[in-house]
Formats: C-alpha cells, sequence, structure tokens
C-alpha cells in the first residue's frame, strides 16, 4: 500500500501545474488520497482476510477428502473467522467426528455464538455435537437457550424434535413438540416432525394425518411420507388409505398414497388413488411420473393406464400413447396396445412412425393377426428406414409363426435378411418347429436369450441325439402359438418317439398341465416319470413339484411323504435343500411365510412393546387437540 | 489226561470258536458320532435328533468339548433316515474307532455323559399364543422337541410336578404387565391380556394380577426346590427373582393392584428365598420401564440404555463340572450379544455361589447364569432372541433354517439336554 508521502510524490508535473492554480486541491487532494486510503484499508485488510480464509476453507476441503483430518482442522479453524463460518464450521463437525473428538467443536460454536447467536446452522450443529457425546443434559440447555432467542420460532423445537428422534427418543420428541404447540399456537409449521414421531411411536393413524397435512405445504416431504409410513403393519394400511383418501381430495395425499401401494405391492390401487383427480398440467406431470414408478415396479397394465390417461388428457403428446402401448405389450396384452397405437395416424416425425409402425406390427403378430401385419408393412414401406424395416420383417416372420404357417415365415424371413445373427436365430427355430433338430441344435447353440422357451429347447438338443422328430417339433410349435393345453398334450406323446429325452419331455408335459391348472395329468406323469424314470433328474423334480400341489390341496401328509421320498431316495439332488425348507413348512417347525410379529414384549432399543392390532391406540392428533398424551417424561 | 484237563486246553479254542463266530457281528456293530462343529450342517436339529433319540428308548452320550459338544448314538437305520430328513451330518464309527475316541476324551478336558431319558418339558405360556414369540419354543419346534403348555391355571392346579424342565420367557411375574399401562391402557390388546389375567386371578381366589402372579412364582420356585430344571430367559428371570423374594412386601404399581409400592421395599425383599439374586433395587417409578437394577443394559429406558457387545463362554472341566460343561457346549466361545426386556445380569446383585458361564469382558453385568436351589437347579439367560438382537416392533419371527448353527441357540438347546444326563454333577 502506498502511503501519503508516496501519493505526495508520484505525478511530479501535474502536482507543479495544480499547485500553481490550486494549491488548496493539491493539499486536499493529498488528504483526500489519504482519506480514501484510510476508508479503504479495513476493507482491504477484510478482502486479504477474506481471501486468506478461503484459500484456508480450500485447502481444508481438500486434506479432508484425502483423509488428513487432524490437518484440515487447523485450517477449518482459521477458515471460521468470517462473517459466514459455515461451511468451516461444518467441516470441523465432519474432522473431528473422524479423530473422534466431537466435543471439541462446543468451545468454538460458544465463541461463534457471540456474534451470531441465532444461526440456525450453527444452532443445529451445536445440538448434533451434544447428541453425539451424549451430554443429554448439555442437549437440553442448548435447546433452551435458543428457543430463548424467539419463543415463537418454530425452528428449535423443529431441530430439536428431529435430533431425538434420530436418537430413538420418540417420547422425547413428543414431549418437545407437545411444547412446541403451546408456544407457536399450532402445529403446521411440525406437521413433518409430528408425523415421524407419531411413526416411531407405532402411532400410524395419527401419522398419516400429520403426513397428509405436511405434504399439502410441502410437497417435498412426499417421498419422506412415503417412506415412513411404509411400515405400517398389514392390519392398519386400510386406516392410513382411508386418512389420504378422505375429501377434500388433495394431490399430496393421493401421491403418497399411491407411493405406498407401490411399494405395498398393489400398483393398481396406487394408479386408483390418482386417476381420479380431475386432470390440469401438474396431473398430467403425476401420472407420468406414477406410470415410470409402476414401469420400474414391473407393473406394465398400471403404467399402461397411467400412459394412456395421461395420453387423453393431453392428446398432442404422442409419445405418452407409445409408451403406452409399450407397456402393454410388456404387460402381455397386445390387443390394447393395437388400439392404442391405432389412433396415431400421420405422424410427421418419421422415427416415431417406425416406432409405432414397428410395435404394431409386433402387437398384431402376438395376436395371431399376421396378414393385417403383412399390409401394415408393406403400406408403411415408405416410412421405415431399412433397419426397421427389416425388424419389422422379422416380427412378421414369428407373427407367421404364430400362425403355424412356417413357410410364409420363411418368406418373410428372407425378406428380413436371414444371414444376420437375428435372421440365423429365427431361422434355428422355424427349423426346431419343423422337427429339424440338427439344423436348430447348430443355431440355437449361438444365442444369449434366457427366456423358459430357449432354455427349454436347449435342455431337449442337449439331452438328445436324435436328428429330426417331427412331433417334438410339433410341440415346440404349440407353445409359440400360446396353446399350452396342446402343448402339453403333444409333449407327452413325443416321448415314445425320442427314448432318450423321454423323462425331460414328460417332466416339461407335467410342467405346462400344471401351469394350465390340470394338476391330474400333472400327478400321471410325476407318477410314471418316478416309477419308469427313477435315475433321471426329472424325478426328483417330480416329487417336489407333487407335493406342492399336494400341500396347495391340504394334503400335508401326503407333501410330507413326497418330500421325505426326495430327500431320502436323491440325497445328492440340488433341490434337497427346497425340499427340506417345504418339510419344515409342511411340519409346521418354522414360521409361514409373511407372518408379522405376535405378541412379544421386548421393543429393544425402541418405545415399550406393543402387539399390532386392526386399532392402535386412540391418541388424538395434535395438530387437532395441541394435546398429546405422553406416558413418559423425558425432557 | 482228565476230564477238567481236557476241558482247560479247550478253553482257548473254544474261545477262538466263538470269536470266529462272532466277528462279523462286532464288526458290524457301529456308531454314530453328531459332530457339533463346523462339520456339522445343522446344529440344532442335532439336538432334537438326540433328544428324539432318547424319547424313542435309545441310550446316547454327550460328548463334552470333544468336536464342539458331539453326541454318540447307536447306529440305528431310523435314526440315519431322521439324520438325513434333518440334514444333519452324522459319521459312523466302529467299536475300534469308539476306543480310540474314549482314549482322547480320558486324556484331554473331556467327559462322555450319559443321557438317559428324555425330559418331560413344560412351556410357560399363554394357551393361545403361537410359538413364534419365544425363543425356546421355536428353536423347540424347529428341533422337533415336543413340549406341553402351562398357564396360570395349570400351575396352580399342580400341573407342574408331570414335568422335569419348565422354561419361561417374557412373562412380568410381578403382575405389571411390563409397565405397560400408563402407555397402553386403552390399546385393545393391552385391554385383553390384562382382562384375561384378571379373570384368571379371580377364578383362582386372587384379588389381583400381582397376586396371582406372585403365587405362580411361589410354585416354580417350590417345583426346583423339589428337584424340577429351570430355564428362564429375558424378563422371566428379573420378574421371577422380583417375585419370590417380595413374597411379603408390595411391589407393584398402583396401576396393577391399586395399592401403591411398599415405600421400604428395596429393605423388605426376602432374597434368601432367591435363585440368583441380592441387594437388589427396584425401579418403583410407573414412568421408568424397567423393573430393578439387575438388568445391566435397561434397554427401555433411553437415558440408561447400554450398547451390545459381546459375551464369551466360560470353559469348565468337564470331569469334575459336568452341568455346567454341559451348559457352555458350542462351537464358538465369543457370541454376539442381544437384547431383552432383561438382557444381562449385573454383577453386584448376583449371590455367592452362582456359577457364572457367561460374562462381557471388562462389563459389570453378566450374561448367562446357573445354580442349584433345593434339589433341583436354574438357569438364566439374560435377552429375548439370539438372532434377533434388537427385536423391532412388527418384525417377522425369526426363522431358523436361516441359522442351524446359532450358537446363541445352542446354549438354549443345551438346556434343554442336560436334565437327561445320568450323573449327579461334581463341583470343583
Amino acid at each position: 500500500m502506498r502511503s501519503p508521502r508516496d501519493v505526495r510524490g508520484a505525478g511530479g508535473k501535474n502536482r507543479g501545474r495544480l499547485r500553481a492554480g490550486f494549491p488548496w486541491l493539491t493539499l486536499r487532494g493529498s488528504s483526500a488520497a489519504f482519506a480514501v486510503l484510510c476508508l479503504l484499508a479495513p476493507s482491504a485488510t477484510r478482502a486479504q482476510a477474506g481471501n486468506t480464509a478461503d484459500v484456508a476453507l480450500h485447502r481444508a476441503l481438500e486434506l479432508e477428502g484425502s483423509n488428513k483430518c487432524r490437518e484440515a482442522i487447523p485450517l477449518y479453524r482459521q477458515a471460521a473467522q468470517v462473517p459466514d463460518p459455515t461451511g468451516a464450521v461444518l467441516g470441523l463437525e465432519r474432522c473431528y467426528h473422524m479423530i473422534g473428538r466431537p466435543d471439541s467443536l462446543l468451545p468454538l460454536l460458544d465463541t461463534l455464538f457471540v456474534r451470531k447467536p441465532a444461526d440456525p446452522t450453527l444452532r443445529v450443529i451445536q445440538l448434533r455435537t451434544l447428541s453425539t457425546v451424549r451430554d443429554d443434559r448439555g442437549l437440553v440447555q442448548a435447546f433452551e437457550q435458543w428457543v430463548g432467542l424467539d419463543p415463537r420460532e418454530p425452528a428449535p423445537y423443529r431441530e430439536y424434535a428431529r435430533i431425538l428422534l434420530d436418537m430413538g427418543r420418540a417420547l422425547a420428541a413428543d414431549s418437545v413438540l407437545k411444547t412446541a404447540v403451546e408456544a407457536l399456537g399450532s402445529s403446521r409449521e411440525l406437521s413433518a416432525e409430528f408425523a415421524q414421531m407419531q411413526a416411531a411411536l407405532g402411532l400410524w393413524v395419527p401419522a398419516a394425518r400429520s403426513w397428509r397435512e405436511a405434504g399439502m405445504h410441502l410437497p417435498y416431504l412426499e417421498q419422506a411420507a412415503v417412506f415412513s409410513l411404509f411400515a405400517a403393519p398389514v392390519a392398519l394400511r386400510d386406516s392410513v388409505r382411508a386418512v389420504m383418501r378422505e375429501p377434500p381430495i388433495s394431490l399430496g395425499a393421493r401421491r403418497i398414497l399411491a407411493g405406498l401401494e407401490v411399494r405395498w405391492l398393489a400398483p393398481r390401487e396406487g394408479w386408483a388413488a390418482l386417476s381420479a383427480l380431475p386432470p390440469s398440467d401438474t396431473v398430467i406431470r403425476v401420472w407420468t411420473e406414477f406410470a415410470a414408478e409402476a414401469e420400474q415396479a414391473e407393473a406394465w397394465l398400471t403404467a399402461r393406464d397411467a400412459y394412456a390417461q395421461a395420453f387423453h388428457a393431453r392428446p398432442a403428446d404422442r409419445g405418452l400413447a407409445v409408451r403406452a402401448a409399450t407397456a402393454a405389450m410388456s404387460g402381455g396384452d397386445p390387443a390394447s396396445a393395437v388400439e392404442l397405437l391405432t389412433t396415431l395416424s400421420g405422424l410427421a416425425d418419421s422415427a416415431l412412425a417406425s416406432t409405432v409402425t414397428l410395435l404394431r406390427v409386433r402387437a398384431l403378430g402376438l395376436l395371431g393377426r399376421a396378414a393385417e401385419a403383412e399390409s401394415l408393412v408393406t403400406v408403411s414401406g415408405e416410412v421405415l428406414d431399412d433397419a426397421t424395416r427389416r425388424q419389422a420383417h422379422r416380427a412378421l416372420a414369428w407373427a407367421w409363426i404364430r400362425e403355424g404357417d412356417l413357410a410364409r415365415a420363411r418368406q418373410s424371413l428372407a425378406i428380413a435378411g436371414g444371414d444376420t445373427e437375428e435372421g440365423e436365430r429365427v431361422s434355428a427355430w422355424i427349423a426346431l418347429y419343423e422337427g429339424d433338430l440338427k439344423t436348430a441344435r447348430a443355431g440355437l447353440r449361438r444365442t444369449d436369450e434366457s427366456s423358459n422357451d430357449v432354455v427349454t429347447a436347449m435342455a431337449l438338443l442337449s439331452r438328445t441325439r436324435a436328428e429330426s422328430a417331427r412331433d417334438v417339433g410339433e410341440a415346440f410349435l404349440a407353445l409359440a402359438r400360446g396353446d399350452t393345453a396342446r402343448a402339453a398334450t403333444l409333449f407327452g406323446a413325443a416321448a415314445q418317439s425320442v427314448p432318450d429325452a423321454a423323462p425331460f419331455l414328460l417332466g416339461t408335459s407335467a410342467r405346462l398341465h400344471l401351469a394350465a391348472n390340470d394338476t391330474a395329468s400333472s400327478i400321471s406323469l410325476w407318477q410314471l416319470i418316478l416309477s419308469a424314470h427313477a435315475d433321471a433328474p426329472e424325478a426328483a423334480e417330480s416329487d417336489l413339484e407333487w407335493a406342492r400341489v399336494l400341500r396347495r390341496r391340504g394334503d400335508t401328509a401326503g407333501a410330507i411323504e413326497r418330500l421325505e421320498h426326495l430327500i431320502l431316495t436323491y440325497s445328492e439332488s440340488a433341490l434337497v435343500p427346497q425340499a427340506r425348507r417345504e418339510l419344515e413348512l409342511s411340519r409346521g417347525s418354522i414360521p409361514p411365510v409373511g407372518l408379522a410379529s405376535g405378541r412379544s414384549v421386548i421393543a429393544a432399543g425402541a418405545p415399550p412393546a406393543f402387539k399390532n392390532t386392526g386399532t392402535r391406540s386412540q391418541l388424538p392428533n395434535p395438530a387437532i387437540s395441541g394435546r398429546i398424551i405422553s406416558p413418559h417424561v423425558c425432557t | 489226561m482228565s476230564v477238567p484237563d481236557v476241558f482247560r486246553r479247550s478253553i482257548p479254542a473254544l474261545f477262538g470258536l466263538v470269536a470266529l463266530v462272532l466277528a462279523p457281528t462286532l464288526a458290524a456293530a457301529q456308531h454314530l458320532i453328531v459332530p457339533m462343529d463346523d462339520e456339522q450342517t445343522n446344529a440344532l436339529k442335532a439336538y432334537g435328533l438326540t433328544f428324539n433319540a432318547l424319547r424313542d428308548g435309545n441310550k446316547a452320550e454327550w460328548l463334552l468339548n470333544y468336536r464342539g459338544g458331539s453326541f454318540l448314538l447307536p447306529d440305528d437305520a431310523e435314526l440315519r433316515r431322521r439324520a438325513t430328513l434333518d440334514g444333519v451330518k452324522v459319521i459312523p464309527i466302529t467299536n475300534a474307532d469308539l476306543a480310540a475316541l474314549r482314549t482322547e476324551i480320558a486324556g484331554a478336558n473331556m467327559d462322555a455323559v450319559s443321557l438317559e431319558r428324555a425330559p418331560k418339558m413344560a412351556i410357560y405360556k399363554p394357551l393361545k399364543s403361537p410359538p413364534w414369540d419365544d425363543a425356546v419354543t421355536l428353536a423347540l419346534k424347529y428341533a422337533g422337541i415336543e413340549f406341553a403348555s402351562v398357564y396360570d391355571e395349570e400351575v396352580m392346579n399342580g400341573d407342574l410336578s408331570k414335568y422335569d424342565w419348565l422354561h419361561l420367557h417374557h412373562e412380568d411375574f410381578t403382575g405389571q404387565l411390563n409397565k405397560l399401562y400408563l402407555g397402553f391402557r386403552d390399546a385393545p390388546w393391552f385391554i385383553d391380556q390384562r382382562e384375561s389375567a384378571l379373570a384368571t386371578a379371580r377364578k383362582l381366589g386372587m384379588p389381583n394380577v400381582p397376586a396371582l402372579k406372585k403365587a405362580v412364582a411361589e410354585k416354580m420356585r417350590q417345583f426346583v426346590e423339589r428337584g424340577g430344571f429351570l430355564f428362564a430367559m429375558c424378563g422371566a428371570t428379573e420378574t421371577l427373582a422380583l417375585a419370590i423374594a417380595a413374597h411379603q412386601t408390595d411391589i407393584a404399581g398402583s396401576f396393577a393392584d391399586n395399592t401403591p409400592i411398599d415405600e421400604n421395599a428395596d429393605q423388605k425383599l426376602d432374597w434368601e428365598r432367591s435363585f440368583a439374586f441380592r441387594g437388589v433395587h427396584l425401579e418403583p417409578s410407573a414412568f421408568v420401564n424397567s423393573m430393578s437394577d439387575i438388568d445391566g443394559h435397561q434397554v427401555n429406558v433411553p437415558g440408561r440404555r447400554q450398547p451390545l457387545g459381546q459375551f464369551s463362554l466360560f470353559q469348565f472341566s468337564a470331569k469334575f463340572d459336568p452341568v455346567a460343561s454341559m451348559l457352555v457346549q458350542n462351537h464358538r466361545t465369543v457370541i454376539a450379544d442381544f437384547y431383552g426386556v432383561t438382557t444381562s445380569f449385573s454383577r453386584a446383585t448376583i449371590k455367592q455361589g452362582v456359577t457364572i458361564l457367561a460374562q462381557e469382558e471388562g462389563a459389570p453385568w453378566t450374561k448367562y447364569i446357573h445354580g442349584d436351589y433345593g434339589k433341583g437347579s436354574w438357569t438364566f439367560l439374560g435377552g429375548h432372541d439370539p438372532e434377533d438382537p434388537q427385536h423391532n416392533i412388527g418384525a417377522a419371527p425369526t426363522d431358523l433354517a436361516l441359522h442351524p448353527m446359532s450358537p446363541g441357540y445352542r446354549l438354549i438347546l443345551n438346556n434343554v439336554l442336560f436334565p437327561a444326563a445320568k450323573k449327579k454333577p461334581l463341583k470343583t
């Protein structure tokens, strides 16, 4: 910094002229310059100090990132000497915790409170630190100090209650929130904390009410509400649902309910909660987001309905129709996919048009409407690019397979270019359906698909050395055409013509009969396998599946007999662990699946235990009455 | 040569002939070892296999400290069948192998204890409650060991004399229903429980639930005194002791019996009658979910709760202290701790002469204790469920098929089997 002398010495010529004309200006100019410098000096000092603090903070962050917390601490402390020390103090909190000395932060916080007594972040850090070191008395005092600064400020109550909840002290949090209601006059600002406290105490219905209220004002808490209420026992879920559905209809409450239903494995109910909402831009966005969530949960048909409803409300967004159709296809409902896609015509976007055409061809193929699909491919030829056209012809090949017309399937495949990897795969399938096992064996060996049909086909082809078997082909074709009952019969019959794979074919037939609910035929086949092919791998599976059928029928003794036979006869089978588990369930040696805890009285690490029944304790909603019955005096 | 001479000279030949005839039979006579170390695939069901072998009239032996406390069973087709069905590993051995094994046992801190007769088991629990609430009934169901259920009426009618072994779990014998009244007095399940207990009390001529439970506790004390075996876990350990000591003192809150707790209750408790404890300080407040200072962990008192650690089993002389040895047989020495309404037993409250079977190193509490009382004996194990350390509300019951080698559950099953032992213990 230049001294006043330096200023006077500078710019000599001008000074001379000035002195001549304006001698008082020169003196004043010097003084003014000096005064300006004096004014600027503290700012410059502060600026320099701030820069130093910034540097210290950045350096401390680097050291902390390299796990050098002890070296970072002095730099954080240096960085805390600025008007806003938040970043530095948070860094100190982390570092002191890492080295096991969290209490070392407390004296610094006391110092900082002198100049920033009501800083909420510093206050929260203090409460967190006191809870970490288990200084319960200090925690109470710190809270009381904070509240004392402004008794009508909700933040102290909110933060203290949250910390108590994190410590598992839900009853103490209850007492704090009760005090807050008395001081603030209402619980509105603290509805989320009430909700969490009530959920922690197992008061699910009051918690649902509190979350509903919180969701009205703070939409970002919806996920927190879902997470909190998800643990509600099965017996109380209807009560929670009733709260969320109460009038007036609240978007937040409905979103919470929809999220819960997806997690409770009832996505259809979740959609029912949202579908009743009158459409608006916000609601359409909610529908679309829900549809995506349903897709994540593989609730395809629910996702379809949500996308479809969004599309009907916003017909200009054709992409919604495509997503709905895609979800429909994934959910095994090509008919609704066709219906949705048919409404889309005259698409200007060629990429979208290609996608729609391909989807329609696939859907029509699955419905067995191959001629219609072929006509569509012909008509849409100009719209489709080469790659999509080939895909469409391959889809068409599958459509003809499902109609049972293998010749036309080959024609479509030829147009698609059968020399690609995908084409070769389809060709191998066609060979299988024609009974040409040799060609099928060579072609399917290279596939990386893992569907049930592929696994079955490859298992058969590896079990037998036969090169051709027309009835095996017919059986697989029946399966591809979705005719399970006919496929089951054909597989059973094919066992005679392919003796080296007979147990496999009989086992497959039994499985298909079971899928078609024809347990009598399944049992006959299992009996045949166990008597005529006792050494085959399918024998153990037959015992197991037979036992499962008997158990479902309530014939526990019969199930036990089969399971014991399996374990004793095929003790090396990979199915023995499953069989043992089924045996234990049949004998009642282990709890049935999905059983909730009953009478248990212990509540280790939580409030005292209680039994979950249909109606919970009738504690009033504090949001309504402001009173909470707290059995424990904790603060 | 005289006839006696002929006879004398032919004796060796005769013996040889007999041995030749019997040799195939002798060589085929086999036994089954049920190892209980890490080679075993299902230790919990191994107890059931042994117990049911005794029940069916077989003899068995418990090979203390040999491969984790293995069992020796006869080589029987039915036992092999059950072992296969249950997934229990068994190893057939010949007599020669057995002889070598016995030599090994003789020369080490091991012993072979004969197990004579399967004890008759009773579990004290409300008759309608399912077996999944209680770690012991879970273990017995899983191991396939039969048991009878008894509750207050059966105990007061003298039915305990039909049994050799009695288990208690989380019953509150002080009659205060685990002090849940103030928090849950309006809850339907609580009202059910209380009304049911009151109805039984009235039926048996008692004025209130504390009086009923004290009377039941007294019957249990007499059961042990007369030669019974008692195994208690969780809150039953502490509350049984308090109820027995308080046979002439009111220690129940007024919410339970409409009279306040005796002001000088601590001084008036008669610890001479107690199995395990002395000098205990009662927790008089109805607002504090704790019974006394017996429990070291105080899990349901937020300000006092202690964190869980691990506990170590003590080793005993198998030859001179077979009872204690039996109770600690395990393939692990250090076991993760688990909470219960009563998790542990403060050292300061334990009587002299009580055998400490396991404790947490450096902690002022013990985990597993045993002692004699009259002609019988008792064992207390703190905690609720060894494979559910926190036991949160609403959690599914423990599926022991997922814990077939649980060291904690082995301690429970040690208690089930040890009353079958023939030998009278010789204490060090």
